[in-house]
């Protein structure tokens, strides 16, 4: 026995909107434009500018938001006492100051420390982070300022930054952006 | 008092002096203990700049004397109950023996230097000549940091990762 089923009204009505203009000539079609108009490229290129622009954006965004946890963090430090950890003082400071500095420093050169920290040797570290190799920039509260890289293949490095060099802490960045 | 271990009796005859000698012989398969602030983990790992190094050296547990919570205790802290604490385990050869390795300028050696109530008790003791009967003294910066870093390294490439534990008893 036949069936009627009823088509949906809709799906009738709008058949003709699911196709392109060309096929009823409305439009001319791909083939018939030729080249592709100079304006439609400007367009597409303004399109992916402007993701771009939208993806830089959110990139400072992460960058602003990432060192503002770090100088959160520092400025907690303010507040430890001296002996927080067995017979170590407090950072100093000179020593905050430094690092606080230092902070800006990275961020212009797009560093990307993972924390700051209270050092066990008086003072205030940086810390750096890539997989199983870390970096630390250490600023002392006697005013002097060290740097450690280890977990890479070639071994631990340590050496004395000196502050009174212009681009020091530069530098120092660019090892360490090497051996991470 | 205990805070960690639940079998006081067993606690007190593991950890305590209970009249024991010295015991200068390290095993090489043995483990050493130290608590380590919480704070100080970048990415669960720990960060050179959290290892105290003073003029009587690290001080460490031995796993011969000691389980590794046993060096949270108060009786291994001064009797100073310290929370926020993890413990790092590292093995007695896990540590460089004279750095920098070129040019040696300082010399590492393990002590056992018991207390009453923290038997276990020993030290990483360092000075130019490497006699644990001398003074033990503080390195340059430079030195301990690279004693940090080559310990760190092997504490991670064998995968000890840092140990957490419960507080089961009555802190004071």
């Amino acid at each position: 026995m036949a069936v009627f089923v009823a088509a949906p009204i809709a799906d009738l009505m709008n058949v003709d909107k699911r196709r392109h203009p060309a096929i009823f000539g409305e439009a001319p079609s791909s083939g018939q434009l030729g080249e592709p108009q100079i304006d439609a490229i400007y367009l597409l290129d303004a399109i992916y500018l402007g993701e771009l622009q939208a993806s830089a954006t959110s990139e400072t965004i992460r960058r602003e938001q990432l060192y503002s946890k770090l100088r959160d963090d520092l400025r907690l430090l303010e507040r430890l006492e001296a002996g927080w950890e067995h017979e170590v003082e407090a950072p100093t400071h000179l020593a905050r100051r430094e690092a606080e500095r230092a902070l800006e420093i990275f961020k212009h050169l797009n560093a990307e420390p993972v924390a700051v920290l209270p050092s066990v040797d008086g003072g205030v570290g940086i810390c750096f982070n890539n997989r199983e190799k870390y970096g630390q920039v250490e600023f002392l509260n006697n005013g002097e300022a060290h740097a450690l890289l280890y977990g890479g293949p070639v071994g631990a490095q340590a050496w004395q930054i000196n502050l009174g060099e212009t681009n020091a802490l530069r530098e120092a960045w660019k090892r360490i952006s090497v051996y991470l | 008092m205990s805070i960690y271990s639940a079998d006081l009796d067993e606690y007190r005859q593991r950890l305590h002096a209970n009249g024991r000698a010295t015991d200068p012989a390290f095993g090489l398969d043995e483990l050493l203990f130290r608590r380590f602030p919480k704070q100080s983990l970048v990415s669960g790992w720990p960060m050179a700049l959290a290892i105290p190094f003073d003029s009587s050296g690290i001080s460490v547990n031995r796993s011969r004397y000691s389980l590794a919570q046993d060096v949270l205790e108060p009786d291994c802290c001064g009797g100073n109950y310290r929370a926020g604490q993890v413990v790092l385990e590292f093995g007695v050869a896990d540590f460089p023996a004279e750095l920098p390795v070129e040019n040696p300028e300082y010399k590492f050696r393990l002590k056992h230097v018991p207390g009453e109530c923290c038997y276990a008790h020993s030290v990483i003791w360092c000075n130019p000549a490497g006699d644990i009967k001398q003074p033990c003294s503080t390195p340059s910066k430079t030195i301990r940091d690279l004693f940090r870093a080559e310990l760190l390294t092997k504490i991670q490439s064998a995968g000890r990762t840092p140990r957490e534990f419960t507080v089961l008893g009555p802190v004071a």
